[in-house]
């Protein structure tokens, strides 16, 4: 207790509480804190070991790097097939007016899940790849369903991913039928809720929505979920929309983190 | 006293481990208990409201460092939490103070977290409490008595 000799201020525990109280606000409006950044790092690292001890424990059948080989395959089949699909309708609207052709390649690395967030709700994964692996903030993540979230914090080998379980997360996201915008968020219910699409505009239940592609973050046609509710809202101007996400956030293991895109357009003779 | 220190720092450290790579297995629907608060408790009850309040800042700002949450809101809740634990502890007899403090402790904590997180959303009053809080409270409390009565074996039975 010789501390408390040193600094008047911890032998009362109402003042005590109120310096971390003052610290705990300052932490906050500097978020995020850079000078926190090596403990950060220290605490991903111990759970990234403790994950790796827990693995080590468990029986596999299938090696790791086949294991994850299948899955990589997986997962470019699962997105080459969700992107033909958004090619086939995007084709089948501009046919007649634009012949525009477009391309998307993205460049992205695998990742694994070594623990979730410490928050009540779920809200965040962490990945053991990190900043040296090429991973950086804002960059979203994917796994074969559909979209996972973003990464939000990063540190050499780990990273935190905000899944879109969140109460502070909003995605630009596009009905795939009938191409209305709308803003995909987290009210802590079962399902996601697509906002802000106009009562006028008729949505069908099991209609896929997807990522618009309007934000710096997310590719144009990830998948997000399906529609499961339309409720019209007596007082508003708009839709109450439920969407079921396309991703199992209970049974998240490995993921992809989509690093890089890389888009050629070309105009095509018109027909 | 440091052999307590480095006894507390590693029951910090095994809890924000499990908090993180075990309790996502024991989640029902959105509920999960909150092992971190469980042992900001334990530490209150057992050496008041210094240790108490340090360390629920300690374990929330480790809380924080691992999730997406915004960093210093864990800590406030948290060390609000350990003093809070510190203070209501004397009001219940020896038996059941770890059950009735973890119990009110929890409500308040909760509370408060979810209402920081969801500030400037389009959220009611009854979802925060009746949908996320008091299924967590109970929850929290269930599993904590189990971890209560594994963590006296270890550290004793002494309160302050």
């Amino acid at each position: 207790m010789r501390f408390h000799f040193l600094l008047p201020v911890f032998r009362k525990p109402a003042y005590l509480l109120l310096v971390y109280v003052g610290l705990s606000l300052f932490l906050m409006s500097l978020n995020p804190p850079a000078q926190l950044r090596g403990i950060r790092m220290g605490v991903l690292a111990l759970v990234e070991f403790w994950s790796g001890i827990q693995e080590a424990f468990t029986l596999r059948r299938v090696s790791r790097q086949e294991l994850e080989a299948l899955k990589e395959e997986n997962f470019r089949l699962q997105l080459s097939n969700q992107r033909l699909r958004e090619v086939l309708l995007e084709n089948i609207r501009l046919h007649r007016l634009l012949n525009l052709s477009r391309e998307l390649d993205m460049a992205y690395i695998s990742a694994r899940v070594i623990g979730m967030g410490t928050e009540r709700d779920v809200q965040s994964i962490i990945l053991n790849v990190g900043s040296e692996d090429g991973v950086g903030r804002n960059m979203p993540v994917v796994n074969a369903d559909g979209l996972v979230g973003k990464v939000i914090s990063v540190t050499p080998g780990q990273s935190v991913v905000q899944i879109l379980l969140d109460h502070n997360s909003l995605v630009s996201a596009r009905l795939e039928q009938s191409r209305e915008l709308g803003i995909i968020s987290w009210d802590g219910s079962p399902w996601l809720s697509l906002q802000y699409v106009p009562k006028s505009v008729s949505v069908q239940v099991g209609e896929p929505v997807v990522t618009s592609g309007l934000s710096n973050i997310y590719p144009p046609g990830l998948k997000i979920g399906v529609v499961v509710k339309v409720k019209e809202d007596r007082r508003g101007f708009f839709n109450i929309i439920r969407v079921k996400p396309a991703v199992d956030f209970n049974r998240l293991e490995e993921v992809f983190v989509i690093v890089g895109e890389q888009k050629t357009t070309g105009k095509k003779a018109a027909s | 006293m440091s052999r307590i220190l480095l006894q507390y720092a590693a029951l910090v450290v095994v809890a924000l481990l499990f908090q993180s790579t075990v309790v996502p297995y024991l989640q029902i629907g959105r509920w999960k208990p909150d092992l971190l608060l469980v042992v900001v408790v334990f530490i209150s009850i057992q050496r008041g409201p210094i240790w108490g309040t340090t360390a629920g800042f300690v374990v929330g700002l480790l809380g924080d460092l691992l999730s997406a949450q915004l960093v210093g809101s864990g800590a406030l809740v948290k060390s609000i939490a350990g003093f809070l634990a510190a203070r209501l502890s004397p009001l219940f007899d020896a038996r059941s103070q770890f059950l009735f403090t973890l119990l009110l402790v929890s409500f308040v904590h909760d509370l408060s977290y979810f209402f920081l997180n969801t500030l400037g959303q389009n959220i009611s009053w009854n979802r925060i409490v009746f949908v996320f809080t008091i299924p967590n409270v109970f929850y929290t409390v269930l599993v904590g008595m189990l971890v209560y009565v594994s963590l006296k074996g270890w550290f004793g039975d002494e309160s302050v």
